[in-house]
This record gives structure tokens, sequence and C-alpha cells, in this order.
């Protein structure tokens, strides 16, 4: 099991990611406006007054660049973060989720309480996991009736004698064993 | 459509932020790239307008109607730039992302293949980020708890085969057996 294995299925949808990646960029476009309007709305004052008004206008907002720069990348960054923080947690919980569900169903199999099969919600991704996991706990569940069925097969001769019931009962434990056997 | 009671609306509620390694770290990686890519626009918008605007101060032909008018190309180009950078680094994250959880579910999903054939025992060696190999180890953990549950159940059929035990003792042994194999996968 060291080779990445192939699976039929994929594990993301291709609208999945799309939507993600698309909401990563509105994210982003998102801050480049507000970040554009801030310094719009800084800079696009008319100039007011003579040339020497002009000219210290242009020379006092040089000097006080490094505010407005450092206030409207602050407010960009705190904008462009909370929205990906909330594409992350709600984006990313349809794979957190079914992970989550998952070790829930694994820790009832480890405990041995009674479990059904596992089902996710809907847009919830890494479907084939579920499908090998059920796959991998029907085939156990077969192999267990298939077993009850040998010896209850084997129980039926028990109307007949004391003997024949025996043998088919040690021969329906034989086939039960080699079967187990299978397990490693 | 069935209204939830506050109690599953609290679950639901979790539901959404339920691994704190697996969001938050992938919101974290983007958070040190939107900061980053912030600081060097930053960086790069003080030195190129600054010195844009110290520049028409000196020149002194004062034929615009606004700062803006000096300034527009490099604040756009520095903006398309920032934008950019950030959402090619955030996409490559995020692709980053999807194909360590390929890897590392693969490996699962491999090892729940291999166990509908009846191999419980070779590990499934997840790889990637370390949210999938534990996810791996609680995998392998429930194959041997199944595989511990199948092996002493074969060896008690191979035995009371062979045992030749009187029938008064080898019947409590057949029920014993046949319901300890209900509890197999149950």
């Amino acid at each position: 099991m060291t080779a990445t294995p192939s699976y039929p299925a994929p594990l993301f949808e291709r609208g999945y990611r799309l939507r993600f990646i698309l909401r990563l960029c509105l994210a982003f476009a998102a801050g480049a406006g507000v970040l554009y309007a801030s310094f719009y709305f800084v800079l696009s004052r008319p100039f007011v007054g003579d040339y020497a008004g002009v000219f210290h206008a242009l020379r006092n907002l040089s000097v006080f660049l490094r505010p407005v720069i450092a206030l409207s990348v602050l407010v960009y960054v705190l904008l462009v973060c909370v929205g990906i923080g909330a594409l992350c947690v709600y984006g990313l919980h349809k794979v957190a989720g079914p992970l989550y569900r998952m070790e829930c169903v694994m820790g009832e199999i480890r405990e041995g309480t009674p479990s059904r099969t596992v089902s996710f919600r809907g847009g919830d991704q890494l479907e084939p996991l579920a499908r090998a996991f059920n796959g991998w706990i029907g085939k156990l569940r077969q192999d267990r009736q298939r077993w009850l069925s040998m010896m209850k097969n084997a129980e039926r001769h028990c109307l007949l004698d004391e003997a024949t019931c025996r043998a088919k009962m040690e021969e329906a434990l034989l086939k039960v064993a080699e079967d187990m056997a299978r397990y490693r | 459509m069935s209204r939830l009671t506050p109690a599953e609306k609290k679950i639901r509620r979790k539901i959404r932020y339920i691994n704190p390694r697996f969001q938050g770290g992938a919101a974290l990686v983007i958070f040190a790239i939107v900061v980053a890519g912030g600081a060097l626009f930053g960086g790069l918008v003080y030195r190129d307008v600054g010195e844009a605007l110290r520049e028409a101060a000196m020149r002194g032909h004062f034929n615009m109607e606004s700062p803006y008018e000096i300034v527009r190309d490099e604040l756009l180009w520095h903006l398309a730039g920032l934008s950019a950078t950030v959402t090619f680094l955030a996409v490559i994250v995020f692709l980053l992302l999807v194909k360590s959880v390929r890897i590392g579910v693969g490996h699962s999903i491999a090892a729940f293949r291999a166990s509908e054939g009846g191999d419980l025992s070779t590990p499934t060696e997840s790889r990637g980020l370390k949210e999938f190999r534990r996810f791996g180890e609680l995998v392998d953990l429930t194959r041997a708890i199944a595989l511990s549950r199948v092996a002493p159940l074969r060896e008690e059929a191979a035995s009371l085969a062979a045992c030749g035990l009187p029938a008064e003792a080898f019947r409590p042994r057949w029920e014993e057996l046949k319901r300890k194999i209900q509890e197999v996968a149950p």
C-alpha cells in the first residue's frame, strides 16, 4: 500500500473545486476593490488654491502617505482574512464533516455497537471513502451471515441421527475456519 | 421541511467548524499569504506613489486636477499585481490541499478495499497532512480490532472441529461460537 492508489470516482467534485476557487477570487477581488476605493477616496480630492497651494498639497500628501497606505492595507488584510476564514470554515467542512462522520462510525465498529452504513450530507466530498468503507463492512456482514448459515445448515441434520449431526457440524466448522482464514 | 430542535441546531452549527487543524490550518496559510502580499504592496506603493508625488511637486507643471491623476497608473499596476499574486498563491495552496487530501484519503480507500479482500493487517501508511495520518491510524485500528475478533473465532472453529468432545460439552461451545460470530460486524 505504498503506491498512491487509483479510484474510479473523484474524491472531489469538479464543481466543488471550481466554486471554492471562484469564491477565493471573489474575496480577493472584493479586497482589492476596497483597497482601490480607499486610495481613490484620499487621492481624488481636487487641488484647491494657487500654484503654491498645489505644491504644498503634493508635498504634504507624500509625507502623509505612509499612514494612509498602512490603514488601507490593514483594512484590506482584515477584510480578506475574514472572508477567507469564513470560506475555509464553510467550504472545507464538506471535507472535514465526512472525515468526522467516518471517525464516529469507525468508533462504533471498534466498540462493537451496532452501526449503520456511512451516508454523507448533500454536497459532501470524499464519497469514494464512504463507498469503500461500506463495501468492507458489507462484505464482513455477508461473510458473517454465510458462516452462520453454514452452522445452521449443519444443525438441520440433527433431526436425523446424532452421528450425522456431529459429522455435519464438524464439517461446517472446518469450512467456517477455512473461510475465516481469508482474513489475515 | 422538518423544523430542527435547538439541540439539533447546536450540533449542526458545531459541524461547520469541526476540524481546527484542517479548516483553520488552511485559513492560516492563506492569511499568511494575504499579510505578506499586503505588506509588500504597502512598501511598493509607498515607494513608487510617494516618488511620483514628489516628482510631480518638483516638476512644477500642475496641469492635473487631483493627485489621483498622478498616481493612477502605479496604483492600478500594484493593485493588479497584488490581486494576481495573492489569488494565484491561494489557488496553489488550495490545489495542494486537495492533492494532500487525495493522497491521504486515497490510502485509506485502498486499505478498506484490501480489507474487503481479507487483508486487515497491512498498514494504511497514509501520508501528507497530520490529520490524514491520524485518520489512517484510526482506519488501521478499526481493521486490527476486526481481525482480533475474527482470528480467535477461526481458532475456536478449527479446534472445536478437531477436539472430539462429547456432545454435552460440544453443544455449549458451538452455541457460544455462533453468538460470537454474530458480534463480528454488529
